[in-house]
């Protein structure tokens, strides 16, 4: 099992995409976004996952990151 | 994860800090910082309202944007974005400036009240908080102004620029710029120290994402404490400050530039609580987001700038005599319209 951290452009599409993953039995959690992480909307989904879970992001995701200790991988940003 | 983010204290301390050292040099009392009068003082300058005696290019605004903006282009993170929303935002702004002249303070002046003895202000911050709730819970219910779009360079460049050219018109005071020779705006730490500390807040505020607002709003929603650290930092550092120099006057009454009327002083802070968690961050948050590029927190401060001629022009701010039937009246209006934006964006699909 991995850790992700899932950003977003709104609060809103974070609350979609963290009540999709918990709905999916994926152990998934609102938070502030860590500050190295910033943008728009301050909002962040931390989940644990064998894979990144692109397929459950609400379309206005910003970047999807993998957590490796204390610091933030990227792995997949939604192009504008 | 880490419980403390010591940078968000050490701006808070710092912010706070600076208060003091401006009040002492020449601000207001309780006014070391404050966005709303600030802004409300650089509208009067500019002619947009004709309170005489809330006249003044406030420094402090130029360098908190231009302090955010150097911070943000160091780091690589000035962005020029915008499109969510605008001319709600703009009357959002409006409205969270209403409230704030009817208790008379940003959230960010609410804390350094309190570090200087004004329970008054312990009245409007739990209309803060209790207004930072109604937030909340629209937020959970799928509230949202829609997402931001990358807008390019000169867009996001529009608040600095505009601060550039309010400093200039404070250094060159032409004849239409007004100057207040009575009243708060005449009372002012000098120029280049308020200039400087204004960008040692702003640069620190960008570092830290120092938010009145986000303080309480993340504790609520999240159980995260980190911003409301910094939020409490600002008022211990305030207390010792006022302490050290005398400042510190423990009451309701004779409070400098404060009213006692209880409720509405609640009422205010609790339409800036609402409408600050609808627009994302409190006053000096929108100021720190336009310096480092958004162009909806630009159009927010501008809505603030209006609201603030709006309400000395129609008489809706309060004074140390207590608030006005106009404001108590705007103040109602002001729920009225945050309520139908709130019910209004909530989303379906949540």
């Amino acid at each position: 099992m991995n850790s992700y951290i899932a950003t977003f452009h709104t609060h809103f599409s974070a609350q979609c995409t963290a009540r999709a993953m918990m709905k999916a039995g994926i152990d998934a959690k609102m938070a502030p976004v860590p500050r190295s992480l910033s943008t728009d909307c301050g909002t962040c989904v931390r989940y644990e996952a064998a894979t990144p879970l692109a397929e459950l992001m609400h379309t206005d995701y910003d970047t999807i990151y993998a957590v490796r200790g204390g610091s933030y991988c990227e792995l997949q940003k939604n192009e504008e | 994860m880490k419980k403390v983010n010591w940078l968000v204290v050490a701006a808070g301390l710092v912010v706070g800090a600076a208060a003091v050292l401006l009040t002492a040099l020449g601000n207001p009392g309780n006014m070391g910082f404050c966005i709303a009068c600030f802004l409300r003082d650089t509208s009067g300058a500019l002619g947009l309202h004709s309170a005489g005696m809330v006249q003044y290019i406030r420094p402090e605004i130029i360098g908190i944007v231009l302090g955010s903006l150097i911070a943000a282009l160091g780091f690589k993170e000035f962005k020029g974005r915008g499109g969510s929303s605008p001319a709600l935002r703009f009357v959002l702004g409006m409205f969270v400036m209403i409230g704030a002249l009817m208790f008379l303070g940003c959230p960010l002046r609410m804390m350094i009240r309190i570090g200087g003895g004004d329970l008054n202000a312990i009245v409007g911050l739990v209309g803060f908080v209790a207004g930072i709730f109604i937030g909340t819970l629209f937020l959970k219910k799928g509230f949202t102004m829609k997402r931001a779009y990358n807008l390019g360079t000169l867009e996001g460049s529009v608040m600095p620029a505009i601060v550039v050219a309010l400093l200039i018109l404070l250094i060159a005071a032409p004849s239409f710029i007004h100057f207040s020779t009575e009243g708060p705006g005449s009372k002012h730490a000098p120029l280049i120290a308020s200039l400087v500390v204004g960008l040692i807040v702003g640069g620190l505020a960008q570092r830290s994402r120092l938010c009145t607002v986000g303080g309480i709003r993340d504790a609520m929603m999240f159980k995260d404490f980190k911003l409301l650290y910094g939020f409490i930092a600002v008022i211990i550092a305030v207390i010792i400050g006022n302490l050290i120099t005398g400042n510190f006057n423990l009451g309701f009454e004779g409070q400098p530039v404060a009213h006692t009327d209880g409720l509405w002083n609640a009422l205010g802070m609790a339409l800036v609580g609402w409408g600050s968690v609808l627009l994302g961050g409190c006053p000096l948050r929108q100021l720190i987001l336009a310096g480092e590029g958004s162009a909806d927190s630009t159009i927010t401060v501008l809505g603030m700038m209006v609201g603030a001629a709006l309400c000395h022009n129609f008489g809706l701010a309060s004074s140390a005599n207590g608030p006005t039937q106009n404001g108590m009246i705007a103040v109602v209006i002001g729920f009225v319209v945050v309520a139908i934006v709130s019910f209004r964006n909530v989303a379906k699909e949540a």
